[in-house]
């Protein structure tokens, strides 16, 4: 397996859970998750591929400096995953 | 029009300090915070939806911010705190332009406090842009404030005590770490050292602490050894590490591979210094830190009258430096603007310049440590990425380097390095330090890596005042 | 080794006097030259990048663009290094009643000049740049010889060849001096030493006044800023080069102290938009300010509503050396033997660079010009000096 990303569970507790439709696939999110956090649970790491050479890349930075977090969501491009919050029925296209 | 008598970018640990500083003596402030909410980094809430179960588990930083958070609460009718506003350029005539609700404002100000904070340093190898390598700062903010593990097994690769400090979160989270690689050149007092810098920056205490469970954990501190390259498909599988000398050379012959499915990388803070750039300041290098700093009096105002710098955002020193910097930059404010010049002002600032000073101290304690030594910029070989917006490779940049009389400016023309999505703020800290490896680059001011507003991406929308979508 | 002796010191490293120098090199003259920067590194490196006959005036201005437009397609033909001109044709929108009496005056000219303009109507428009707004598209013209480049790749193509024909070309090298006497040209002095010549080139752009002060003469070139917005990559979606009717209502304003704009907006081979543009006189400051960019912001959304989600990561600026007749002045002086002036494109010198250059170097070695100049030159009462 690639990632093995997990949500932690130890001394927290979630509020509502939702879809979000990451290309095409429909996977949970929780209320306050970032949509980055919510594909990583969902062992989605590869947001974008690279300019030129068309290599993978994913969350690098975490705090929206980076900009390779980068991924369409409800057909607006270029938003960045890490800081974004995940909405219900959001539809995200990497 | 909006107007502030002192307006402050940034919503950590410095902005607040200065903006609750500045409050209580009557000035009017104004926040403009690019998150949600107060905190910064450093001291970043949780998001609606998380629920702490135990308020203990988020450790220090969260007993300091709530500390502070006390003291703005108490000023906050007083101040103007603007969340989800993110400044995209400081113009001459005092006015700084920001977007917000999907417009762009504007507010006039008489002095300005900026305090933009500092990003993890990017260090450039083999590998490096895999998914799965992340920084530490991105892997703390994941499993702190997010509640996710970004993987099981975890390398990490960098130095300097704020390893151990995520080593300890990412452990009490769950994780397995691989290893902990200090870079760095530390015999014998390390450990005393470590709680010393703790200690300082108010974690005395939990410096045994983090060491105990990483200890308890099994987990191998290995010293002078640095991660050299990352092979993996579509994500991180295997990391090479390797035992390095004093420059931080690859030694050869010591390379070790490990199995794994995450890397975080902790070398250290870069100071984001656009907006200090921006608004034509001077900067110099700090060798210390590896990196450009705004220049800043003792009241930290920088070579533009009436702007000032604070915390990370004018050079890397941590929560505890970012809370008096921010003070002795509110209490400068006030006082320029007739709001405070009593004896007691006199005593607070004479006692946070004295605390300055004790971390000054041990700033340099930790520099000799966790300076970027040469060997950091030479891991790249020449199809890594050093631009990674636009893809450019070391190669690339390497040959035009060697090309005589070339200058950063001729470099970013030709290859378009630093032309991309984050305004170079990824390429920019490799490039530099390339630079000066090569003796082009000095201690000046920083030739060709221009800031241009936008200083962050903008839609197009709110600079039209249409709004956009985003 | 810095070189002693030249036959002609061309001065100013951009378009224009790297298209010169190219364009002697290939007639055997041993050229020299000098840059103060970098290759291309003032106007030449940081405009709008098209190729743009469409808006150029009756007369001499246009006879100027369809020459320089063979140019280029000559240059692309022979120099080896590409340099991304794409002839994808151009399209001028309009969006306002008030542009049409300006548009239907210039088309009736350029018909009666000989170099006619296609009316279009609002379907074609949309046809032909589907991301423009519907509801206020009135109509437009298109022109198939207009396009873009890369100017910056220009001008290194031209010196690589430039340089293979034995020009030499130096960079972050200032000129302090030029030696006239008995009314001529004798040596030009620079930072790294002095080179005989008996004929100097200026090409220095908005410098130009500058340097005809060194030789004693006025030169009405003045500095004028404009700015324009670069967007994140996206997938392709604006295929031409466009420009509003506006602009030429507005190309005034601003020259009096205002800030004047008009849209321009194109797509960069790499994905990159590059929109524009606003202009204001801002001496030699290449800042941009807010009410620029905002309000390239406001023309481009206003023409492009979909665009309102993508993001600008920089703005740029740069001044282009303003005439005030908007056009160049090409030719020898009065009084100075050997002294040439190649400067004054306005904002049309990457259209009109390579055209000047050629010009230039027929000038010196033959004495007869493809395009007659004698209306160019430094003298005319149309430029106002004194």
């Amino acid at each position: 397996m690639a990632g093995n990303a997990h949500r932690i569970e130890k001394d927290i507790s979630r509020g509502d859970c939702f879809d979000i439709i990451v290309d095409g696939r429909r996977i949970t999110a929780y209320e306050g998750e970032t949509i980055g956090t919510a594909m990583m649970a969902a062992g989605l790491y590869v947001l974008r591929t690279s300019t030129k050479k068309k290599e993978p890349r994913g969350i690098f930075c975490g705090i929206g400096v980076c900009q390779e977090c980068r991924v369409t969501v409800n057909g607006v491009p270029n938003i960045q995953a890490c800081k974004t919050l995940a909405t219900p029925e959001c539809c995200v296209e990497s | 029009m909006e107007k502030a008598e002192l307006a402050i970018i940034g919503g950590g640990p410095g902005g607040i300090s200065a903006a609750v500083e500045a409050a209580g003596t009557g000035v009017n402030v104004t926040i403009l915070d690019e998150n949600a909410r107060i905190g910064g980094q450093i001291f970043r809430q949780l998001e609606k939806g998380f629920t702490l179960t135990n308020p203990k588990a988020m450790g220090r930083d969260y007993q300091k911010s709530v500390d502070l958070f006390k003291q703005f609460k108490k000023v906050e009718s007083r101040i103007n705190y603007l969340n989800h506003a993110t400044v995209w350029g400081i113009f001459d005539d005092h006015r700084i332009a920001y977007g917000r609700h999907g417009k762009s404002k504007t507010i006039d100000y008489k002095n300005l406090i900026i305090a933009s904070g500092a990003y993890d340093r990017p260090v450039p190898f083999p590998g490096w842009t895999l998914p799965g390598v992340l920084t530490a700062g991105g892997a703390q903010n994941l499993v702190k404030n997010q509640r996710i593990l970004p993987g099981k097994k975890i390398l990490l690769a960098g130095t300097g005590p704020l390893q151990l400090v995520v080593a300890h979160q990412l452990i009490q989270a769950g994780a397995d770490i691989a290893a902990i690689l200090e870079v760095g050149n530390v015999k014998g007092m390390w450990l005393k050292l470590m709680q010393g810098i703790w200690g300082n920056w108010g974690y005395a205490g939990d410096g045994l602490r983090y060491v105990q469970t990483i200890r308890k954990a099994g987990v191998p501190i290995m010293q002078n050894h640095i991660i050299t390259r990352a092979n993996g498909n579509q994500h991180v599988e295997e990391a090479v590490i390797a035992r390095v000398d004093e420059d931080w050379r690859v030694i050869p012959d010591t390379r070790k591979s490990l199995k794994l499915d995450t890397v975080c990388l902790g070398y250290g803070l870069v100071t984001s210094t656009e907006l200090t750039r921006l608004a034509r300041c001077d900067h110099e290098y700090d060798s210390g830190l590896g990196g450009y700093v705004p220049k800043r009096s003792e009241t930290m105002e920088t070579t533009q009258k009436g702007i000032f710098a604070v915390g990370d955002g004018a050079g890397v020193a941590g929560s505890q430096v970012a809370l008096a910097e921010g003070r002795i930059a509110g209490i400068a404010v006030a006082q320029a603007l007739g709001h405070a010049s009593g004896a007691g002002q006199k005593k607070t600032l004479a006692g946070l310049q004295k605390k300055l000073a004790r971390h000054h101290g041990l700033r340099q304690v930790l520099d000799a440590i966790s300076r970027p030594r040469p060997g950091l910029y030479e891991l790249a070989e020449d199809e890594t990425i050093i631009c990674r917006c636009e893809d450019i490779t070391f190669k690339q940049i390497q040959t035009l380097i060697q090309t005589q009389g070339i200058s950063a400016k001729d470099i970013k023309r030709k290859t378009r390095v630093g032309m991309g999505s984050c305004g170079g703020r990824m390429c920019g800290p490799i490039l530099i330090e390339l630079l000066r490896n090569s003796g082009i680059q000095g201690s000046g001011q920083p030739d060709g890596l221009n800031v241009r507003p936008p200083v962050k991406p903008v839609s197009l929308g709110v600079l039209a005042g249409t709004g956009d979508n985003r | 080794m810095f070189p002693q002796e030249a036959e002609v010191v061309v001065i100013g490293g951009g378009v224009v006097g790297s298209a010169t120098a190219y364009f002697l090199a290939k007639e055997n003259k041993n050229v020299v030259l000098i840059e103060k920067g970098h290759s291309a590194g003032e106007a030449s490196g940081g405009n709008a990048a098209w190729v743009w006959s469409m808006t150029r005036k009756a007369g001499i201005d246009i006879q100027l663009a369809m020459h320089s437009i063979s140019i280029h397609q000559q240059l692309q033909a022979e120099l080896e290094l590409d340099f991304e001109y794409r002839a994808s044709g151009g399209l001028m929108i309009m969006d306002a009643e008030n542009q049409f009496p300006f548009v239907t005056a210039h088309l009736d000219q350029r018909k009666k000049d000989g170099h006619p303009l296609e009316m279009i109507d609002a379907k074609q428009v949309l046809e032909i740049e589907p991301m423009l707004n519907r509801d206020r598209i009135l109509g437009g013209v298109w022109n198939p010889v207009d396009g873009t480049t890369n100017p910056i790749l220009l001008v290194a193509s031209l010196n690589r060849e430039a340089e293979k024909l034995g020009v030499q070309i130096h960079h972050h090298t200032e000129v302090n001096g030029i030696d006239v006497s008995q009314g001529r040209v004798r040596s030009v002095t620079t930072d790294q030493g002095t080179i005989k010549t008996d004929c100097v080139v200026n090409a220095a752009g908005s410098w130009a006044g500058h340097i005809g002060e060194m030789v004693g003469i006025t030169v009405p070139v003045s500095p004028f800023q404009m700015a324009l917005l670069v967007t994140e990559r996206i997938p392709r979606c604006i295929f031409h080069p466009i420009m509003g009717a506006s602009y030429m209502v507005e190309e005034d304003t601003g020259k009096e102290g205002g800030l004047g704009s008009g849209l321009i907006a194109s797509q960069q081979v790499s994905g990159n938009l590059l929109l524009g543009a606003s202009w204001r006189d801002a001496g030699f400051d290449k800042r941009t300010i807010q009410e620029e960019i905002e309000r390239i912001a406001m023309v481009n959304v206003e023409a492009m509503p979909s665009l309102k989600n993508i993001r600008v990561i920089r703005s740029f600026a740069n001044f282009f050396p303003h005439t005030r007749d908007d056009l160049p002045i090409l030719g020898p002086v009065e009084g100075v033997e050997g002294f040439i002036m190649a400067s004054g494109h306005n904002g049309h010198g990457i259209c009109l660079g390579p055209g000047s250059g050629k010009l230039v170097a027929e000038l010196l070695c033959t004495g007869n010009t493809s395009v007659p100049i004698e209306g160019l030159k430094l003298e005319r009462p149309a430029l106002g000096a004194e």
